[in-house]
């Protein structure tokens, strides 16, 4: 019922049980600092954390459909192994601040005001920090993105599924608090506490630097987590930070931090180094594989077919109804999933309701009920293959489009079954060379394409995905400039780092300024730009996906928009 | 060919602990091969919540500036004001529009007409268009000119609609406008047609001598089944419908359109609507 | 609560009793900070190359500086043109001000009031940058003793703040309660409408969770402290993650959770 100790522990960070990790790290020069795996596992057995976590979490592929695309069997590469590799990463970090007696007196706030409090905290947070996800998690984002049913309020679907999801682990908060009565606090509370630290808004900010900010311990195992998957996956790039040796890497960044009064994470030289690359190396993934070109193909076509699934569920009742009561469940039963109508206030004394946020609470339901269809062997797939068979079912949709559909399925299927390459596939669906845009312009580019891709629908796919931010931190807040009336975003200061170019950061200088965006801005020019494509399943080279792909262009001209053909296509 | 007309109106809910809309909406439906031979929905309401806007701001009255007396200028709270009002009637003619389609037992083969009542809105056209509907389906929008007054929508229509529209009638789509084409036909009315999968000839809409009352009888024609549907909108908004009610008759004469000749005498209840059989 | 629980003060006043009151209860190590360099300078200290450096001493950060300034009007001194606030003068001995730069007789005192827009805006670097390393940190904002009348920037500061990261905003005031005479009560209502006033929350027609209302309390500023304090020092399990209603004889106090 329980998840046992030792299922905390993660062979990539402690080889054996007994052998602790080593850090050489330590200010005075005294005995390394070591990390014990069977403290960890203390801790782990002690978080009385229910089983369904971890069944949840094997069910959810790390990196979605694409280890589909590369031909690969989703079930190796889990957001469970890397919810325990996150938690193991944090476990060590808090150690080695810890041990060598880092962390400043006033950093420390009730009820964590110990580190031995801290621990347990932290392996609960990381290992519940993807608990949030829905199937398909990212795509699902993008889709509801690009129709603009994201409420402005909305912190991500993971915020909205989140605190439901840990509302039903009460029985392992109520664990937590019978383990560590000194905490003094109710169940409730630590709920909060993790729900807080997970979403991004903790009030102790080395902390939630620890589990959610632009330099967490998620970045650094997904990071580690996924060049361990491109290593033996038929895709031609090599991640430049193997983290092969992790516990180099983590020596190199643990060196020269503290905690200073203020709670701030001062990352100085070397530490400050070795965050600089992780940034680097994040970037490098997201340009070289997450958003390359290669995935964005396959990725396009099952989008539009979530698409089309999540908007027909929405908007039209009968469609709906007719999900809900499949004639072939075995258990028959009729789920009550609501949609648009069925969400929005009709009578007077009824509160009115957002269009947007009723949307976008029917297409979680509907996520959420759609991952009985993933089953085991095929994770998101199988509820990709259900949601295409139930629009091509579907009578009073385009018969044309039917046909785009089913071919784009050809296309995806074939690449799940490895009866073509990827590459192969790019080169025979791609139409000419990628178009790019710079991402401030993003917003603007996908209004002006959007009723192209409307008259193209049946005929050609277009796909604008943008570059992220190279500081991935939960939430950017307003920031008005000196004097000024104008408010940007940026994160808030919560973590230290040396001054001057990032070139100057070299081990022994002094953490002085906060991170923010205009720390890192020479950083963002290189990835600031969106990648357009035009896809024509199997069908690239017609003299109809050229003049689509002309169009495409030409509109994006027309509307002020900058506008390159990437060069060196295909590469 | 069967034709749908659906009408919508909106108000504002006046309470003063409640800032917030609704959008009411119902169509009629003719099926010229069955009997009876038409269909009217019970008028259904939507309530919405107005938006808020934040911040401290000041505006004031300069000595040079537009106001904008005929639109065109750009006041942040209203422009939040229009897009929550746009999506909203986008948002409830969309499901209705899923109603109709997916919800009917007539197969869509057969060719259907849904003509909305109103101009065209991009919200609407967008969200037509993601919905990926067959080629027989064909949406039109018929805005008669002037505006009825008992239809408005408590704002000035003409704001939405094309500066092309005062020109001749187009025969051949223009590229640059994908979505949606548009003329304005005699004095009367203007449409707007809904351009499915890049199409680039136009098949407007045509009134048949059955669907519409000879002109010499009326200042303004507008098809009867938009007609009948704006008319029972206007009594929900009124006075609700409850639910086994019968169907009100329309009021006489409004704005010169001879409503008796909409009157829909044979009514018999069920469901969510009324069965009916047109005078037409 | 500085001292104990390492609460940050942010200071509307003129005056330097906050400072001069928090020097006293410790043993005179607290400084005030009036620029937005000195309080980027006090939350970026570090130790780490330094192990003998002390703790930075409790801060006071003051928005809108001093009544009182003082500028040397020796031509060619540093001094002469800034104006530096007078609680950095150690008055030590003869208490005759000199510059502390050129050592001559040259300082002089001057005026600087609220109510100009160029004084707000000076206030603004040190308010935001003030904001960027502790609204995290922030799950109430109590206002106490401020009227509102001539503070409309501040005010909208504070509840764009409140806005943003979603917190409370308690106006502690004798007349909270009447709309009429609540400056801040009608600029929240005109400029602000999504922050709910708490006794309208339940006719609010926003739907989804609303986490940002205000609450006006009337009572005095020092009813209210003392009763803040009272709760707050007695350390009960209760007060530990907040504070609770209490019985409606007393002054009222509303459960504000998340108070770290």
């Amino acid at each position: 019922m329980w998840i046992r100790g030792l299922n905390f522990r993660s062979k990539e960070y402690f080889r054996s049980a007994t052998e602790p990790l080593k850090l050489d790290i330590q200010r005075n020069q005294s005995n390394p600092i070591t990390v014990s795996p069977r403290y960890l596992e203390e801790v782990g057995e002690s978080l009385g954390l229910l089983n369904k976590v971890q069944s949840y979490l094997q069910e959810v592929s790390q990196l979605g459909l694409q280890e589909a695309w590369l031909g690969l069997p989703p079930h190796g590469h889990n957001r469970w192994d890397h919810s325990v590799g996150a938690a193991n990463v944090g476990f060590i970090w808090l150690s080695a601040l810890d041990q060598d007696k880092r962390i400043a007196r006033g950093a420390l706030r009730p009820p964590l005001d110990t580190p031995e409090k801290i621990y347990p905290v932290v392996v609960l947070s990381l290992i519940l920090h993807d608990y949030g996800h829905v199937p398909f998690s990212h795509l699902f984002e993008q889709v509801l993105e690009s129709i603009n049913w994201l409420p402005p309020t909305a912190d991500g679907s993971e915020a909205a599924i989140l605190p439901e999801r840990l509302n039903k682990l009460s029985k392992s908060f109520q664990n937590f608090v019978a383990a560590y009565r000194e905490y003094q606090v109710e169940s409730d509370d630590v709920r909060k506490i993790v729900s807080s630290l997970i979403l991004g808004n903790y009030g102790m900010p080395w902390l939630q630097a620890i589990v959610n900010s632009p330099v967490d311990a998620d970045k650094i195992d997904y990071i580690r987590y996924d060049s361990q998957f491109l290593s033996n996956a038929p895709f031609g790039i090599r991640a430049r930070l193997l983290l092969d040796k992790v516990d180099q890497w983590l020596s190199d960044f643990l060196s020269e931090q503290e905690v200073n009064h203020a709670g701030l994470l001062a990352l100085h030289g070397r530490s400050a180094r070795a965050a600089l690359e992780l940034w680097e190396e994040r970037m490098y993934l997201y340009d070289r594989f997450y958003r390359a070109p290669e995935l964005r193909v396959p990725d396009r076509m099952a989008f539009e077919i979530v698409q089309q699934y999540l908007i027909r569920c929405t908007m039209s009742k009968p469609f709906l109804g007719k999900q809900a009561s499949p004639p072939d469940v075995k258990s028959r039963v009729t789920y009550k999933l609501r949609g648009f109508t069925d969400r929005v206030a009709r009578q007077r004394d009824q509160k009115p309701v957002d269009p947007v946020e009723a949307k976008y609470r029917s297409t979680l339901e509907v996520m959420l009920w759609a991952r009985k269809y993933g089953g085991t062997s095929h994770l998101e797939f199988g509820i990709l293959k259900m949601m295409k068979e139930q629009l091509l079912q579907h009578a009073n949709i385009d018969e044309s489009f039917k046909n785009f559909l089913e071919e784009c399925w050809s296309c995806l299927s074939s690449l799940a079954e490895g009866g073509v390459e990827l590459r192969q596939l790019m080169n025979n669906s791609l139409v000419r060379q990628p178009l790019l845009v710079p991402r401030e312009q993003f917003d603007k580019a996908r209004e002006v394409l959007r009723p192209i891709q409307h008259a193209y629908c049946a005929e050609a796919l277009i796909d604008i995905a943008k570059m992220p931010r190279v500081l991935a931190a939960p939430k950017r807040y307003s920031v008005r400039s000196l004097g000024g009336e104008d408010k940007n975003q940026d994160i808030d200061y919560q973590i230290l780092v040396p001054s001057g170019p990032l070139n100057s950061w070299q081990p022994g200088k002094r953490a002085s300024q906060p991170l923010s965006d205009e720390v890192v801005s020479d950083l963002e020019k290189k990835y600031s730009y969106c990648r357009i494509i035009v896809i024509c399943p199997n069908a690239a080279n017609t003299a109809r996906a050229v003049y689509i792909w002309d169009r495409v262009r030409s509109v994006l001209i027309e509307s002020g928009i900058s506008v390159h053909a990437m060069e060196h296509w295909p590469p | 060919m069967i034709t749908y007309g659906i009408a919508y109106k909106v108000t504002d809910i006046s309470r003063p602990d409640l800032d917030a809309f609704k959008v009411t909406v119902g169509y009629a439906a003719s099926y010229p091969k069955r009997d009876p031979n038409g269909y009217i929905k019970r008028p259904e309401h939507f309530l919405f919540p107005k938006p808020t806007y934040n911040g401290f701001r000041l505006e004031r009255f300069g000595a040079s500036e537009v106001r904008g007396l005929l639109g065109g200028v750009s006041n942040r709270q209203r422009y939040m004001l229009s897009e929550t009002y746009e999506r909203a009637i986008s948002d409830v003619i969309t499901a209705t529009v899923c109603e109709i389609v997916d919800g009917r037992e007539v197969s869509c083969l057969d060719g259907i007409d849904i003509i909305i009542l109103g101009p065209a809105l991009p919200k609407l056209a967008g969200r037509l268009a993601s919905l990926r509907l067959p080629r027989s389906v064909r949406v039109v929008w018929l805005c008669p000119m002037e505006f009825l007054s008992w239809i408005v929508q408590g704002v000035d229509e003409r704001v939405v609609l094309p500066h092309y529209l005062e020109g001749p009638p187009v025969v051949e789509g223009w590229e640059e406008e994908p979505l949606v084409q548009g003329y304005r036909w005699e004095s009367y009315f203007i449409q707007q047609l809904w351009m499915t999968y890049g199409e680039s000839t136009v098949k407007w809409y045509e009134p048949t001598p059955h669907s519409w009352p000879s002109l010499r009888q009326v200042s303004v024609a507008i098809p009867k089944e938009i007609a009948a549907a704006a008319g029972h909108v206007q009594h929900h908004v009124k006075e609700p419908y409850k639910r086994n009610e019968k169907l009100r008759p329309i009021d006489a004469i409004k704005d010169g359109v001879n409503m008796e000749l909409y009157q829909n005498p044979v009514a018999t209840r069920g469901g969510d609507g009324w069965e009916i059989k047109w005078c037409v | 609560m500085v001292l104990k629980y390492g609460a940050y003060v942010v200071s509307l006043n003129f005056d330097g009793l906050t400072t001069k009151a928090l020097q006293q209860q410790a043993e005179g190590r607290a400084i005030s900070l009036h620029t937005a360099e000195e309080i980027l300078n006090y939350f970026c200290a570090t130790r780490f190359f330094h192990a003998e450096f002390q703790e930075p001493p409790p801060a006071v950060i003051k928005v809108r500086g001093d009544v009182f300034y003082a500028r040397c009007t020796q031509v060619g001194c540093p001094w002469s043109t800034v104006e530096y606030p007078i609680d950095r003068l150690a008055l030590e001995g003869t208490q005759q001000l000199r510059c502390p730069h050129c050592s001559a007789d040259t300082l002089r005192l001057r005026f600087s009031f609220p109510g100009y827009r160029a004084k707000e805006e000076a206030a603004y670097p040190t308010l935001w940058i003030t904001r960027r390393f502790i609204a995290s940190r922030i799950s109430c904002i109590i206002i106490l003793g401020l009227s509102g009348r001539w503070d409309r920037y501040l005010l909208d500061f504070i509840f764009d703040l409140a806005l943003e990261r979603r917190i409370p905003v308690v106006d502690v005031k004798p007349d909270a309660q009447e709309k009429e005479k609540n400056p801040i009560d009608n600029f929240r209502a005109t400029y602000y409408p999504s922050i709910v006033r708490y006794n309208d929350a339940s006719k609010s027609s926003i739907t989804h969770k609303q986490e940002c209302y205000y609450i006006p309390i009337a009572t005095s500023a020092d009813d209210f402290a003392s009763a803040l304090r009272q709760e707050l020092l007695s350390n009960s399990k209760e007060t530990r993650n907040g504070l609770r209603r209490q019985s409606p004889s007393q002054p009222p106090l509303l459960v504000l959770e998340g108070i770290q």
